[in-house]
């Protein structure tokens, strides 16, 4: 039953995921390429960190 | 493990593969082929739907069944030639049908309803038998038996993305657009309240969505209501949370990830409030052409991080007790990721501050070199064990790097906002000015991406455990998947980028060391401001 409920609202989290992507598409092209690129890079490499962290 | 399995991982893909890398590799494949088709000649049949539906099927199959996949016996080594065979065949098809198809056949007519059934059918092979190809017959009759209730997520997940995208669709892009005016007036009113805390007579034009201060008057657009920043939000914290799921208590964690919209929202309106003050204190150029877009990325970036570092540390959010490494600090040198990366986030932080500064010329620019400076010195004992020495073949390489680099740069086209700014500055400013530029150009900059870029991200790409990958031993992969990314980071020089990256991880695996590759990097930078300078040519910086 637990496992039944984690993974419902897992299937709730995805559903987030790709439901907000989807929302947000029309304001993509608003985005600067090059300022968006460096923020997520500045994001992806702070995640890192942070799983590095756990690790050590 | 042992360091030769570190060093030389391919050792065991070549014994083989799971399943699931397998299913990863057919996916690549997949995506590359599809990248290929669809710049050849085609009929405009639309598939996008499908395909975009299929990917996320495909997706949560694979995340749901993941470990029922992993249990499953490796795939024997090679490919099924057979399959090979086929699978050339029907991308063959494809293109011969796809051709005839646009030749402009009578519509209607029976041949050209073979033709488009044929078509199809050989869409559908394209996929099926490239997944023959990776994976043996026998193994792959196994597959749905063994993914068992995996299916079932999976059709969960698919099923309220088709709907839901239809309803955000009319939501979003139907003439009303309800939510989207609804989330512009109550931005409106929010930065008008904030507003007036400040500036007495604030004035509000709501058929237009206009403030003004008096001094600035803005408008406050669709797209400016955080809709950017709350659905990135929303897609950060729904992945983190599906990535993290066993360590998480699920119900709180997407508590957490609503308040962090909620958060993403309200620094909205402090942007915007702060977008006001900066133009009404005389910078209007500063407030509409950096402040703006660069203000939303930060607030994102930190609220982002704010969330990860939250759902890492705070027992409240864990259903397992916090590792071992949370007491140690996660700036300390034992976490080695910090000690190859954060010099280089630092430096693109300083960026995003930098560039919300300025209006085109980078006026605080020196910030990049003193933080770039600033991290390598506290973790200046931690780089004891990289090897910097350097010898011709690095400095022969950035010279080949710089050449392709103005080869690939194009002609100079007018007159760029960094000459122009620095024209507008002292003598004693603008040597100032110059003199960091080229110092971070040609000692940080090259110190600090290498460190990020070779020294982590290709050796991470080989294993895990990164510091125990030789340079020599990195994988053709681990040198094209990072200087792709080291590419993107070059906005519109990427290809130059991508190339230069390459030129730098090669020498590096030529040499076995981490020098070579900044002796490269700082030759290549080294020239390129030589030829800023002699040239009045500023595209390049």
């Amino acid at each position: 039953m637990r496992l039944l409920v984690r993974n419902g609202l897992c299937v709730v989290a995805v559903v987030l995921l790709v439901g907000s992507a989807a929302w947000a598409r029309p304001a993509l092209p608003e985005i600067d390429p090059g300022t968006g690129t460096a923020a997520l890079m500045l994001l992806g490499g702070a995640l890192a960190v942070i799983r590095g962290w756990r690790r050590s | 493990m042992s360091t030769e399995a570190v060093n030389r991982p391919w050792l065991a893909g070549r014994a083989g593969g799971s399943v699931p890398q397998r299913l990863l590799w057919v996916a690549a494949a997949l995506a590359a082929e599809e990248l290929v088709l669809s710049n050849l000649p085609h009929p405009r049949i639309s598939l996008h739907r499908l395909v975009e539906n299929g990917i996320v099927f495909c997706a949560a199959l694979l995340f749901f069944g993941w470990r029922r996949l992993r249990s499953m016996e490796d795939a024997p080594r090679g490919v099924s030639r057979a399959a090979l065979a086929a699978h050339t065949a029907a991308l063959a098809m494809v293109l011969a049908t796809g051709l005839w198809l646009l030749r402009g056949a009578e519509a209607g007519s029976t041949t050209a309803l073979i033709v488009l059934c044929l078509w199809f059918g050989a869409v559908a092979l394209v996929p099926l038998t490239l997944l023959a190809v990776a994976i043996p017959l026998r193994t792959l009759a196994q597959l749905p038996t063994r993914l068992g209730s995996a299916w079932a997520y999976a059709a969960l997940c698919t099923l309220p993305v088709i709907f839901e995208r239809a309803v955000w669709s009319v939501l979003w892009s139907s003439p009303g657009q309800a939510i989207a005016r609804g989330m512009q007036a109550a931005t409106l009113e929010s930065a008008r309240a904030g507003l007036s805390l400040f500036y007495p007579g604030v004035v509000v034009n709501r058929a237009e969505f206009s403030l003004s201060t008096g001094r600035f008057v803005g408008t406050i657009a669709g797209f400016c209501s955080g809709v950017e920043g709350i659905a990135l939000m929303a897609v950060t914290a729904s992945a983190w949370i599906v990535w993290q799921r066993r360590e998480l208590r699920l119900g709180r964690a997407i508590a957490i990830g609503v308040a962090s919209l909620a958060m993403m929202w309200t620094l909205n309106i402090v942007r915007i409030v702060a977008l006001f003050a900066i133009g009404t204190a005389g910078y209007p150029r500063v407030a509409v052409g950096g402040f703006h877009s660069e203000a939303g990325w930060i607030a994102f970036t930190a609220v982002a991080i704010g969330f990860v570092v939250a759902c890492s540390r705070w027992r409240w959010l864990r259903r397992t007790s916090s590792e071992h490494g949370a007491s140690a600090g996660i700036l300390r040198a034992s976490n080695r990721t910090a000690v190859y990366l954060l010099p280089f986030l630092a430096v693109v932080a300083a960026s995003l501050v930098t560039q919300a500064a300025s209006s085109g010329f980078e006026w605080l620019y020196p910030l990049r070199l003193f933080a770039a400076l600033a991290v390598l010195w506290a973790y200046r004992h931690a780089y004891r064990g990289v090897d910097w020495r350097f010898g011709w073949m690095g400095i022969a390489a950035g010279a080949a790097v710089f050449a392709l680099w103005i080869a690939l740069s194009g002609r100079a086209s007018g007159v760029t906002a960094m000459a122009l700014g620095l024209a507008g500055l002292t003598a004693g400013e603008r040597a100032a000015w110059i003199a960091a530029r080229v110092a971070a150009a040609t000692i940080t900059v090259p110190i600090v991406e290498e460190l990020a870029f070779r020294g982590f991200l290709a050796r991470r790409i080989v294993a895990m455990e990164f510091e125990r990958v030789e340079m020599r031993n990195l994988s053709w992969t681990a040198v094209l998947l990072s200087s792709v990314v080291f590419g993107l980071m070059h906005g519109r020089m990427w290809l130059a980028g991508a190339l230069a990256g390459a030129a730098f991880a090669l020498v590096a695996k030529a040499r076995n060391r981490l020098g070579e590759a900044v002796a490269a990097h700082a030759t290549a930078n080294l020239l390129l401001a030589i030829w800023v300078l002699a040239r009045g040519d500023y595209r390049f910086w």
